[in-house]
């Protein structure tokens, strides 16, 4: 731990504290990150900044409010604490607010999850520009004369962080992560220039994967939008790209969270315990994951992480109910915060499925849209391909699924064998039956 | 100028059925603007909106012609074809205006502008965070493609004079070209005469949550608020449907322009590119879409 941040979390406690607040907590974070841009091999951008700041939230009189500052110097922050309790004052009192009963806090498990790379400092700017040139190469190879434009980037950062209550959680930790990859765009015929990106991450970039396969298929995926098209509206069954489904599953996702149950936003709110999917969907959320995106030990309020089973094969069995949320709405607080999100991995590949599927839309990429937790009606824009035989046959754009969450996950017939790993939610792609896709 | 907004979101329950819908007011003025009744209006308004969709109906899939009610439906203009003419993009050539300046890309009654001069509205400014003066600029003048929207970066690349757009975030962030107040001219066509046009479409009278691919100019918008339109006529409210289209290809699709242009009231006004956010305003008068996707059920 930082000392000198941990100390000064401690003096804003004393010093808010001292000066009329309740309770308090304490959020003090700094980050260092370098972010370097080529475009058409060409220098582009080279961002490098330290950036601090703190969150400050109090408990005056049955009143709460959070605030922040980035200046830490601490004449600056006397003043910030005077101004902070002085404007919770003419908020409203609300008796729900209160830092978390600290049995929450206890039983953090100790593991080391690797989340810092001791060989950061390692990253040099030649190894940068490296790995830039490497994923440009491949860009240009694998584009061939179609590309238009090629933007390849490399961005890492170092990051700490403390979070400290009045009422006894301490909590930190300090992480890296490195993430790389391009944008391409192709020329495809009259004005349209389709473009396409592919960018993977890891917390040691020592073990970034193969830079080549990142510009591959950041080409490869902007030539496959040539050439799309609206086809004729069709009912068929749907397969979700692995790094896509958490675009939908977001809609379904944020009927269980409690701001959404608690003011009465939530399709899922009296479903708990019910049959809301099929069989193969369960979703699991799993913080202790070693090297992962999302791992944590403690949650925003605190709270000591585990794994947990939000949906078991189709039927509620858990909502993300943070502390206030679950003083509003009586309920056991469970967490605020999602982890590593995923729905178990099935047993055959996208390509494997596609041949027994014979004729439907694989779907590469949603736009814009929308999806109302309240009736889990939901509307979004899609491309990807039709594929016919096993085979991609036509790439589709302008196209469009609209579904209800309560149907939708009932037609949930396959889950693939593909969890995709550069995100904290490492979904598989799915395969959705009977879907109305829209077009002509 | 000082910024503000009054938001509001409502649930309502009908017979076990739930719905919500929200609505807001902003602008660049101080809080004299939200007189009682103005929040009452806004009031009201989110009711409204709520209410009718119990009676809502989902649409049918498919190409059909579209109406675009005034006002807030300017996103579209906005996402669907202003930010193509954002002239970084065009610069790097990865927008699909890339080669079009000068080219005809719409009917001849149509002209879009971009205006921060605008007093009280969210994209209004002074100078830019380059320095360089506010203006009102003219993208689409008759029809006629005549000129993206410039930071200093992209005047130089076109050896043009930036015309006021090189907005950003923060100081933590770098000017790019961003729009400002963007909307379309009126037209001669009364609205009703529009929406009596078509024999069977939708009516479009506030859409959110677009997105549009640049180089493609594809997009797609939810459609919040809308009726169906048959025989002529305004019918049952429309609920969860997209409209998808291609913003060269609606742009040329525009057949009518009502002249009732009004300016957006409403809506987050926020606009994100680049990771960075700026205040942004724009309308539409109603306009008649000959044929675009409705992202229906069946």
């Amino acid at each position: 731990m930082n000392k000198e941040m941990f100390d000064l979390c401690n003096w804003i406690i004393e010093t808010a504290k001292s000066a009329g607040a309740d309770d308090c907590k304490v959020y003090i974070s700094r980050n260092r990150f370098v972010d370097i841009e080529n475009r058409e091999r060409k220098l582009q951008t080279v961002k490098e900044a330290t950036t601090q700041s703190i969150n400050l939230s109090l408990y005056v009189n049955g009143r709460y409010s959070s605030q922040s500052t980035s200046d830490l110097r601490k004449e600056s922050l006397k003043k910030f604490i005077a101004m902070s309790l002085e404007n919770t004052g003419l908020l409203e009192e609300d008796p729900f607010r209160s830092l978390p009963d600290p049995k929450y806090y206890e039983g953090r498990a100790e593991i080391d999850l690797k989340k810092l790379d001791p060989n950061y400092g390692l990253l040099t700017p030649e190894k940068r520009k490296a790995i830039i040139k490497e994923i440009e190469d491949a860009c240009y190879l694998y584009g061939g004369d179609k590309i238009v434009s090629v933007t390849t980037s490399v961005y890492d950062d170092n990051y700490e962080e403390i979070l400290i209550t009045s009422n006894g959680f301490e909590g930190s930790e300090e992480t890296t992560i490195c993430w790389a990859g391009a944008q391409v765009t192709v020329q495809d015929e009259g004005d349209r220039r389709p473009t396409a990106y592919n960018y993977v991450g890891n917390r040691f970039h020592e073990k970034m994967p193969d830079l080549k396969e990142i510009g591959k298929n950041a080409a490869l995926r902007a030539l496959n939008l040539l050439g799309a098209k609206k086809i004729e509206t069709q009912t068929v069954p749907i397969i979700v790209e692995n790094k896509n489904v958490g675009r939908i599953l977001w809609g379904f996702l944020s009927a269980l969270y409690g701001w959404n149950v608690q003011q009465k936003r939530s399709f899922l709110a009296d479903k708990k315990g019910q049959k809301v999917g099929s069989d193969l969907f369960t979703l699991i959320d799993d913080p202790h994951i070693v090297g992962a995106l999302g791992s944590c030990l403690y949650d925003g309020d605190g709270f000591h992480t585990k794994k947990r089973t939000f949906i078991e094969k189709g039927v509620v069995n858990e909502f993300l109910i943070d502390w206030y949320r679950s003083r509003k709405l009586g309920w056991e607080p469970t967490t605020g915060n999602t982890t590593n999100l995923f729905i178990p991995k099935g047993t055959r590949s996208v390509e494997e499925i596609m041949k027994d599927l014979g004729k439907g839309v694989y779907i590469t990429g949603f736009l814009g849209g929308n999806s109302n937790s309240t009736t889990g009606d939901a509307s979004v824009g899609i491309l990807g391909h039709l594929f016919e035989n096993g085979k991609l046959t036509q790439p589709i754009a302008e196209m469009n699924i609209a579904f209800n969450h309560l149907e939708f996950w009932n037609k949930l017939i396959e889950v693939a064998n593909d969890p995709y790993i550069y995100s904290s939610w490492q979904m598989p792609s799915l395969v959705f039956s009977d879907v109305v896709v829209s077009g002509i | 100028m000082p910024r503000n907004y009054l938001a509001t979101s409502v649930v309502a329950e009908k017979d076990g059925r739930k719905e919500n819908a929200w609505y807001n007011y902003g602008g660049r003025q101080d809080f004299s603007y939200y007189t009682p009744e103005l929040v009452n209006k806004l009031a009201n308004e989110v009711v409204n909106r709520v209410v009718v969709l119990f009676d809502a109906i989902k649409p049918p899939a498919g190409e059909m012609p579209v109406v675009l009610g005034p006002g807030v439906t300017g996103i579209l203009l906005h996402e669907a074809i202003g930010h193509g003419m954002e002239a970084d993009f065009n610069r790097k050539k990865i927008s699909t205006y890339a080669n079009m300046i000068g080219k005809k890309v719409a009917e001849p009654f149509v002209t879009i502008i971009d205006d921060g001069t605008i007093h009280n509205k969210l994209g209004a400014i002074n100078i830019d965070d380059e320095g360089t003066e506010s203006q009102k600029t003219t993208l689409v003048e008759n029809g006629i493609l005549t000129s993206y929207l410039h930071d200093k970066i992209s005047a130089k690349h076109y050896n043009l004079k930036p015309t006021g757009n090189g907005r950003r975030e923060s100081y933590q962030h770098f000017p790019l070209p961003r729009m400002r107040n963007t909307y379309m001219l009126p037209g001669e066509a009364n609205p009703e005469d529009v929406i009596k046009s078509v024999e069977k479409g939708i009516y479009v009278k506030d859409v959110s949550n677009g997105q549009v691919k640049i180089g493609e100019g594809d997009f797609a918008f939810y459609v919040s608020q809308g009726q169906m339109i048959e025989n002529g006529k305004l019918t049952s409210p429309i609920k969860d449907v997209n409209i998808m289209g291609n913003g060269p290809k609606m742009l040329q699709n525009i057949t009518m322009v009502a002249n009732d242009l009004k300016l957006a009231e409403s809506g987050a006004g926020f606009c994100g590119k680049g990771g960075q956010r700026v205040p942004v305003g724009f309308g539409l008068p109603t306009c008649l879409v000959k044929s675009m996707t409705v992202g229906g059920t069946s």
